[in-house]
């Protein structure tokens, strides 16, 4: 094969693989002594895969990372679905913050070709599927950014984690700026005429504002960290923040990798971000009731209550 | 300016859709058009056939990310206008660097499969390669053979030594080749 072939085949790798290759989360690797707690984190998702492969684990823990088995049982787990004659669209899980809600939904085709169309990659769901919210009023917002993404193999075969499931897609909606899903009824999507609905409050994992110890950095406000990711507001666009959560016990989470994706709007930045466990599509969720804080760009940001 | 009311003046068929997305989207264009193309003369008409091109896919086509799908346009442009100059001794820059690089590993014998629709499967192969590497090991490789970033900024950007990323890229091309021959592209 020529070289240049490789150059031109490039081109048509996965936009949520480029998408994230570009994001300054991912570029931040750490040299030693980190790389031995980095040598353990991915001995830990290699044991992890293993495991799944081997089906001791649930499949949603390929979408997941939830050492702690917290969330798995109860915020994850959903189970609803709709279909007509050829298409079920079932949700898998799902867990949101207060600013970005995720959920894993699978197509499973109830016909042949359905299938097959799903599992090849002709039958392109993603240009027809609306993902909003819903305000307790009932007006449908869209949210302000919005990702999917699915594992695939090579020839154009999708992979599902789920047995019976012909393509399962990871969705990612964020509100607009000061918006708060808190305030929001339901997350909708709809494909087709079939439309999931899901009651985003029962979703909702636990999240703390932060505040400084001693002088913060002036060019950030509104800092806040959940169990699956992080949000703050700043007057500086170019700002690049180094976040690493702080345990209880006062030691930093030293080999801790963050990934975030930003939206803008008005005079400040109102900046969102997951935590991110070793692939793009894989969110990690965090219990925090073994951390206290974060610290950002050497500044350690304490939970405080609302 | 918001991606989809960029989006919406396209579809208007209205023309500030082009200073609008050279706005937002111009530096990002033209960074990966000199990476690939050294003459800036060269690197600034491929940002403007971009423009051009993206005018003429929109509509019908809607891309869900605005910024990758202007890039791929760029970096398909530049490509294409570094082979034409490449023809006549007028190449430079990452691209032939790359093309070593990935001559090494892969053979230069002629391909033995037709070319669009097997460029789209074998993109959707290194995607799943990709996929099953580590993260920095994944976001390395697309930022050397997809951006074409030099790899004393990929050192840079990654705290790696010069020689820790070239060894990195070669393992993974090496890594890269085999699974293309299991899944008999090779």
């Amino acid at each position: 094969m020529k070289p240049d072939t490789l150059l031109d085949a490039l081109n048509y790798v996965d936009d949520d693989l480029l998408a994230w290759a570009e994001e300054p989360g991912t570029k931040k690797i750490r040299r030693f002594p980190k790389r031995l707690a980095a040598l353990a984190a991915c001995l830990t998702l290699l044991l992890g895969a293993t495991a799944f492969a081997t089906g001791a684990l649930d499949p949603l823990l390929a979408y997941f990372d939830d050492p702690s088995g917290l969330y798995l049982e109860g915020f994850l787990a959903a189970g609803d679905s709709v279909a007509n004659d050829t298409l079920e669209i079932r949700l898998e899980g799902a867990i949101a913050d207060s600013r970005t809600a995720y959920l894993v939904v699978s197509f499973i085709g109830l016909d042949e070709a359905t299938a097959w169309d799903l599992r090849r990659g002709g039958l392109d769901v993603r240009p027809e599927l609306v993902y909003t919210v819903v305000t307790p009023e009932g007006e449908e917002l869209p949210f302000s950014t919005s990702t999917m993404g699915t594992y695939t193999t090579g020839k154009s075969q999708a992979i599902s984690h789920f047995e019976d499931a012909d393509l399962t897609y990871v969705f990612a909606g964020t509100l607009p700026e000061n918006c708060s899903m808190e305030d929001m009824d339901q997350v909708c999507l709809t494909y087709e005429g079939l439309s999931l609905s899901l009651p985003v409050g029962d979703y909702l994992c636990p999240e703390y504002a932060l505040d400084p110890e001693g002088e913060g950095l002036p060019a950030v406000s509104h800092l806040r960290m959940s169990a699956i990711g992080f949000s703050y507001t700043t007057t500086d666009e170019e700002l690049y923040l180094d976040l690493l959560p702080i345990f209880t016990d006062g030691t930093v989470y030293e080999s801790f990798r963050e990934d975030y994706g930003t939206s803008a709007g008005g005079d400040s930045h109102s900046v969102t971000g997951h935590w991110c466990a070793g692939s793009p599509l894989a969110l990690a969720v965090l219990d925090l009731n073994d951390y206290c804080g974060l610290q950002v760009n050497g500044v350690n940001y304490y939970f405080v209550e609302d | 300016m918001q991606d989809e009311t960029i989006l919406d003046l396209f579809w208007q068929r209205n023309e500030e859709a082009i200073p609008a997305v050279k706005t937002k989207y111009g530096a990002y264009c033209a960074a990966i058009a000199r990476r690939i193309l050294p003459d800036p003369r060269d690197a600034e008409e491929c940002v403007s056939d971009t423009w051009l091109r993206a005018w003429n896919a929109i509509p019908p086509h809607r891309p869900p990310r605005l910024a990758l799908f202007l890039g791929k346009i760029t970096r398909e442009t530049a490509l294409n206008r570094w082979k034409a100059n490449n023809a006549q001794k007028r190449g430079g820059g990452e691209v032939p660097l790359a093309l070593e690089e990935l001559g090494d590993t892969f053979s230069t014998g002629e391909d033995p499969v037709g070319r669009e629709v097997e460029l789209a499967q074998l993109g959707q192969a290194i995607s799943a390669f990709l996929r099953t590497q580590p993260p920095q090991t994944a976001s390395l490789f697309l930022r050397r053979y997809y951006h074409l970033e030099p790899i004393r900024d990929l050192a840079k950007a990654f705290g790696l030594t010069e020689s820790s990323v070239k060894t990195t890229l070669h393992r993974t091309r090496k890594k890269l080749k085999t699974y293309l021959e299991k899944e008999g592209f090779l």
